[in-house]
């Protein structure tokens, strides 16, 4: 299903859409946008009933009303009470620059978004700009672990606020952002005191403009792994003994792999195998049982414990680690020898905390087949478009010397070939925002396509 | 190749394109017998029963009234903080309703606007009003509410039972023993006389607009999802129709009811209920090349009008053919559209406030 595409000479109005939940400031920010001299006409939709006049603003009264289609599809659900306010608005004589709608703490921005996509009528005279999320940099950890919604907020967020960020210290707000950014790594994060910011990270965002450039984080598409730490061990064949003493966690994932030879690039390569074989379903291996080379472990480390491993062939291995060997103690046993790792890597962890949103970013080199990234990108939306929130690209495409962008809301996708790539160097830039995403699975997809 | 509309169970993509505008029709005109401006957006328009007045709700909240249709001048009748929705004229032609986002419902006198009545309906836009064909009881929709009013004396017979969600369209049956509205949930049946009840005809998606058909055997309702929905009363056995480009928001039936004419997209379908629909194709009268905005049917004649985005009017006659009889320019982009009762002229309302009177002349195709 094609988002109608987004041309240069757009007269649509664009909108902003608020979420956030109670208390996080979004009635604050609201009153700034409306007394705010930005020059702009702008109409607020709200959700309390009721129109107010301030000055020469407007504010209307909205009641969640969310219409499904009946294929039950989510991809498929507007806001009819949008709907009706929007193309009611968009009549009268009295022209906005700007629309903003707020949408209630607990309300699902799928649904919100999608009308500007889905509703023919809304689509013709208004265009999404951008998903503004508030959260309450108090309270926002707690509302992340009790609710879905206060997820899905973070998740659709094109610019996610910060706010009464004054009530909070450095370290909490570091690591706050952190968290956030391993939910959403397309948005951009903003601390507020008050909702206090420049109304340019609000209004005009271009949030689902293709023609504005792929702004992600570059520190958050450094890739992130299953696995703490990587070490290469030279190992004779025959009997070792792999000893744990009980650590933070019950249970510890590990894989062992033989390496080709002892060049580098085959650890790299190690590397890139692991973290295919990490997001394999295991089953615990408990004290006393074989660690098998090439396959993937869930090792009991509950009590302390011992498990057996057989080395058929001499040579070289790496060996990867869900938690830091240190915290379990592990070791490497060969009879009464002690075996040191040649060399080690400590990886950047993935998940910090248990979130079941999350994002994951692909970045690389390379051209791609534009019929087998079509195929891939078409799949993964139908298949997996209900847990996918957002998706953006920028990618390197075989013969053609244009960059293609594309966006994505649920299954509703945007793609276009924008800009020349002239002195830049090709690349593709991939984001993915959802629940239950396989980095593995999605960077096999996207190595597929890879010309 | 040819669209695929069809009643379910057929094959429902919908197809492109055709040798659109390839049929001989004169020549696109304006041979216009009046235009009108009221200077706003023009959401709804209604002719008085004697066919002289025709009542006009605009976006901006102004309710007017063009006495002498065509030959002006715009009265302004009251006005509706935030938006005009609906209008009616009553049927005993001397009363004018209306409803807008201010939450009223209005009450005028054709005659002088002095005894004006506001009524409140509570924290809802009052989105449609409708008179029962025998005049005596007004129907009104607020937010997810009905009621019903005594049309002469404005006092309540009943609060009908809320619905699940907000009422889009709003109609009496022909005979005036039903009052049909819809809403995203199906189309409720509402008895509007004691004991008042109501019966669900239940669809899983959201129904936007309505049309009975003129023996009152058939409810047709257009839906958000592209489709329209129709239930054959009294049974209410359903069934629907698909294939739609866009929400279906145009439904009208033919003075014998053999026809049923939707939009949904640029072309127009009629549905043949003498046959079918079901199992059969529908009828495409193509030349628009924008989406159809309004459809409406003469009372005793033959002729099918429609308006789109592509600004033309143009008018049908089925029994001669699939091809327009006759095209029209208009000034501005049409909103809706409404015969007077004597189906001499065609009120056409506009975007930019323009009322366009027009008295279609067939031309031999």
């Amino acid at each position: 299903m094609p988002i109608q595409p987004t041309t240069p000479t757009d007269s649509r109005v664009p909108v902003t859409v608020l979420t956030g939940f109670l208390g996080s400031g979004k009635t604050t920010l609201l009153n700034r946008i409306l007394s705010e001299n930005h020059g702009k006409r702008i109409a607020v939709i709200e959700n309390e009933f009721g129109e107010v006049g301030v000055d020469h603003e407007l504010v209307i009264g909205a009641e969640e009303e969310i219409f499904e289609m009946n294929n039950g599809c989510i991809c498929c659900t507007v806001r009819g009470d949008l709907i009706r306010i929007l193309t009611n608005l968009m009549k009268r004589r009295e022209r906005f620059d700007y629309i903003v709608v707020e949408s209630t703490g607990l309300a699902d921005p799928g649904p919100v978004a999608q009308t500007f996509f889905m509703d023919d009528e809304v689509r013709d005279r208004l265009k999404l700009d951008a998903i503004v999320t508030l959260v309450d940099a108090h309270h926002i950890e707690s509302q992340l672990e009790h609710a879905m919604e206060a997820r899905e907020q973070i998740a659709f967020a094109d610019v996610i606020l910060l706010n009464k960020a004054d009530l909070a210290d450095e370290a909490q707000l570091t690591r706050l952002e952190q968290r956030l950014r391993s939910m959403n790594g397309q948005a951009k994060i903003v601390r507020t005191q008050q909702a206090s910011l420049p109304l340019e990270h609000v209004l005009d965002v271009g949030g689902f403009d293709l023609q504005r450039a792929l702004l992600v984080d570059p520190q958050f598409l450094e890739a992130e792994y299953p696995f703490e730490w990587g070490g290469t061990f030279d190992l004779e064949s025959g009997a070792h003994v792999v000893r744990t003493a009980a650590g933070p966690d019950p249970t510890m994932k590990l894989h062992l792999r033989r390496l080709d030879d002892a060049l580098p690039t085959a650890f790299e390569s190690a590397v890139e195998q692991a973290l295919r074989r990490f997001s394999d379903p295991v089953p615990v291996t408990e004290c006393g049982e074989s660690i098998v080379e090439g396959r993937l472990h869930r090792l009991d480390v509950a009590t302390d414990a011992q498990f057996a491993l057989h080395i058929a062939d001499a040579g070289r291995y790496a060996l990867f680690t869900e938690h830091l060997p240190e915290e379990f103690d592990l070791a490497l046993w060969r009879g009464n020898a002690l075996i040191a790792p040649t060399s080690e890597r400590e990886f950047k962890p993935d998940h910090e905390h248990d979130d079941t949103v999350t994002s994951v970013g692909i970045s690389q080199p390379g051209d791609l087949d534009s019929t087998r990234l079509n195929a891939w990108l078409s799949k993964l939306l139908r298949d997996q478009g209900q847990d996918l929130f957002r998706c953006k690209g920028v990618l390197s495409v075989q013969g053609d010397p244009r960059r293609h962008v594309f966006q994505a809301v649920h299954m509703l996708m945007d793609a276009s070939a924008e800009r020349l790539w002239g002195d830049t160097p090709r690349h593709n830039t991939l984001i993915f925002i959802g629940r239950n995403l396989d980095r593995g699975a999605l960077l096999s997809g996207f190595e597929a396509c890879l010309a | 190749m040819s669209e695929r509309r069809s009643v379910t169970g057929e094959s429902a993509a919908p197809g492109g394109g055709g040798a659109r505008q390839a049929a001989a029709v004169p020549t696109a005109r304006v041979p216009l017998h009046a235009r009108l401006d009221v200077g706003e957006h023009v959401i709804a328009l209604s002719w008085s029963p004697d066919g002289r007045a025709v009542a006009v709700a605009g976006a901006d909240g102004g309710v007017y009234l063009l006495e002498n249709a065509a030959d002006g001048p715009v009265r302004r009748l009251g006005q509706h903080v935030g938006g005009a929705l609906t209008v009616a004229f009553a049927t005993d032609g001397a009363h004018i309703a209306s409803g807008g986002q201010d939450g009223t419902l209005r009450l005028f006198t054709r005659a002088h606007t002095a005894s004006e009545r506001t009524l409140e309906l509570p924290e809802s836009w009052t989105g449609q009003v409708a008179f029962s064909p025998d005049g005596r009881q007004l129907a009104v929709a607020a937010g997810r509410r009905i009621v019903l009013y005594d049309a002469r004396t404005l006092s309540v017979l009943n609060h009908c039972a809320l619905l699940p969600a907000t009422i889009e369209a709003l109609s009496f049956a022909p005979d005036g023993r039903q009052l049909a509205a819809a809403f995203y949930g199906g189309v409720m049946l509402q008895t509007p006389y004691a004991p008042f009840g109501q019966r669900l005809l239940p669809w899983t998606g959201a129904c936007l607009a309505l049309a009975w058909r003129p023996d009152a055997s058939v409810i047709a309702a257009g839906g958000q999802d592209a489709s329209v929905q129709f239930w054959r009363l009294p049974k209410g056995r359903q069934a629907a129709m698909h294939g739609f480009a866009k929400k279906v928001r145009e439904l009208a039936w033919n003075r014998t009811g053999r026809w049923l004419a939707t939009g949904g997209g640029d072309d127009v379908a009629l549905w043949d209920f003498k046959t079918g629909p079901e199992g059969c194709m529908p009828r495409n009268l193509r030349y628009h090349d924008e989406p159809v905005v309004a459809l409406g049917w003469q009372r005793r004649g033959g002729w099918l009008a429609s308006v789109a985005r592509d600004r033309l009017l143009l008018i049908w006659d089925p029994v001669r053919g699939d091809a327009p009889l006759a095209a029209y320019r208009l000034l501005s982009s049409p909103t809706t559209l409404a015969w007077s009762p004597d189906d001499q002229l065609l009120a056409i309302g506009g975007e930019d406030g323009e009322i366009t009177f027009i008295q279609p002349e067939a031309k031999a195709p």
